[in-house]
């Protein structure tokens, strides 16, 4: 690509200089954003005719909170194995056909957006952050290219979008919320119907003054994060505490792990090149392993006894 | 590779709304959604979670009378209708629960599940008597409190009969004359 068609599509390499720079850590944090929504599905997946079907109770229309998608329809049992199929197909085209993988992006997003509108009581914000991240996917620069790699405007649009996240929401817990007004915010958030094992040995045994610690740390480092992430002298104290912290989210709040797994996933976005292709490498190596394992047994299993 | 002007309008589609949906964000975060369109507005509110001090948590409790129950209230277990456990330790019908208790919709929200309820428990316990009546009561434990500050384990729901009645607030009582009156809500 010329440098002048560069500029008017709005792409920029990470020298500057122009061209669809390779990332491969771009890549990896497409197939990992994919597959924390295909977890996040195969949860809801676990009771499909509550979720999916009238076999579910679902809020009729105008029932659903103040700005939720007005409802969609319902899907028949027999359409449920096709939702599956659907969500299957699309996860196989984004991992083994990137060339096609913005069509499979937006089909994700329409899943996702479904998803959020046949049953609001299952829908949280993450729903809203994949159909965000799907959409833009789908539109990514180099998404026509064939080698399946992302360009580094989108890597920096999509590190962005979490820095974005980080400092939105530490904005708004400031700005709407309380938290600079009361010390034990966190404390009282400990101790619901989220609280686990780990969550309840906390409560036994931290004192009042460690909760407070954890409090103002966590809303400094979403306050801080654009900072935090964007110098690279902070970059890898932010990328450590970012994982502790979502580490914790999952450790010590019952379901909330799906929302870990998707913000993690950002995490690839700020690999070296090197380790996003070491660990690309490591897993199609653990995928070819576990897909010939499955063809022997496969294979052993319909071997006829006695031959 | 070869940039061809969809490839051109496609870059400039994405960066426009990259832009716009960092730029949403923001401005939900600085209270100033009514500045954003509908959809955009909808897909900005991903950051009012866990915003503020909680003074109390708190869940419903389902009772049911039934056909020859001599007026006896019995406690009904919603993870026998549900099994969605994706509400902490609670059930998605739980977080259906949570918006029963509004003013606005609360009352048909109510009297839907309570049909709803009555038709999945003749479906599931086809032996047992019929459902005639459903008590919505809401328990509310203040943090800080015994149970929730010191709890010897992970979270359980505690019985009703061990919760201080300060905690209890009985929200409405519908009977199966309201639940059959109206034909119930398509989807």
């Amino acid at each position: 690509m010329k440098e002048s068609s560069m500029a008017r599509a709005g792409l920029r390499s990470e020298s500057g200089i122009g061209g669809d720079e390779p990332s491969t850590r771009f890549r990896l944090f497409e197939l990992a954003f994919t597959a924390a929504f295909l977890v996040f599905m195969a949860r809801n997946l676990l009771s499909p005719l509550e979720w999916l079907t009238g076999e579910g109770f679902h809020l009729a229309a105008g029932l659903q909170r103040a700005g939720a998608l007005a409802p969609f329809p319902l899907l028949p049992v027999w359409a449920v194995p096709l939702f599956v199929a659907f969500l299957l197909a699309a996860g196989l085209v984004v991992a083994h056909r990137p060339q096609h993988r913005h069509f499979a992006f937006a089909a994700l997003a329409l899943a996702a957006i479904y998803a959020e509108g046949v049953d609001s009581a299952s829908a949280f914000a993450l729903n809203k952050i994949y159909v965000a991240g799907f959409v833009l996917l789908a539109l990514a620069p180099d998404c026509a290219a064939a080698p399946g790699r992302g360009t580094v405007t989108a890597l920096r649009a999509f590190q962005a979008m979490l820095m974005t996240l980080y400092f939105a929401t530490g904005l708004t817990k400031v700005k709407s919320g309380n938290w600079l007004e009361h010390p034990d915010v966190l404390w009282t958030h400990a101790q619901s119907y989220y609280t686990t094992e780990a969550a309840a040995f906390m409560l036994r045994n931290l004192p009042a003054g460690a909760w407070t610690v954890l409090q103002y740390s966590v809303l400094l480092f979403e306050v801080g994060a654009p900072l935090w992430f964007a110098w690279r002298r902070t970059r890898p104290y932010a990328i450590l505490f970012g994982l502790s912290f979502h580490l914790g989210i999952a450790l010590l709040m019952k379901a909330v792990w799906v929302f870990s797994l998707q913000m993690v996933a950002f995490y690839a976005l700020f690999l070296s090149e090197s380790a996003a292709a070491e660990l690309l490498r490591r897993l199609r190596s653990a995928w070819q392993n576990a897909a010939s394992i499955a063809t022997i047994s496969r294979r052993s299993n319909f071997r006829v006894p006695g031959r | 590779m070869k940039t061809t002007r969809s490839t051109v309008w496609r870059n400039r589609l994405f960066l426009s709304l990259s832009a716009a949906w960092i730029a949403s964000v923001l401005l939900s975060a600085f209270d100033a959604k009514r500045f954003l369109p509908p959809g955009f507005r909808h897909y900005a509110d991903v950051t009012h979670l866990f915003t503020r001090r909680v003074e109390a948590w708190s869940w419903f409790e389902l009772q049911g009378r039934f056909t020859g129950g001599a007026g006896r209230w019995v406690g009904l277990r919603l993870s026998d209708y549900s099994n969605m456990e994706n509400f902490g330790y609670l059930t998605r019908l739980d977080r259906i629960l949570d918006d029963a208790g509004r003013p606005a919709t609360g009352p048909r929200i109510r009297r839907d599940l309570a049909r709803h309820l009555a038709a999945a428990h003749a479906r599931r316990f086809p032996e047992s008597p019929a459902l005639r009546e459903l008590r919505y009561l809401r328990v509310s434990a203040p943090t800080g409190s015994r149970l929730l500050c010191d709890p010897p384990g992970r979270w359980v729901r505690p019985p009703l009969e061990t919760v201080p009645r300060t905690w209890v607030r009985e929200i409405a009582v519908i009977s199966d004359r309201e639940w059959t009156s109206q034909a119930p809500p398509t989807r």
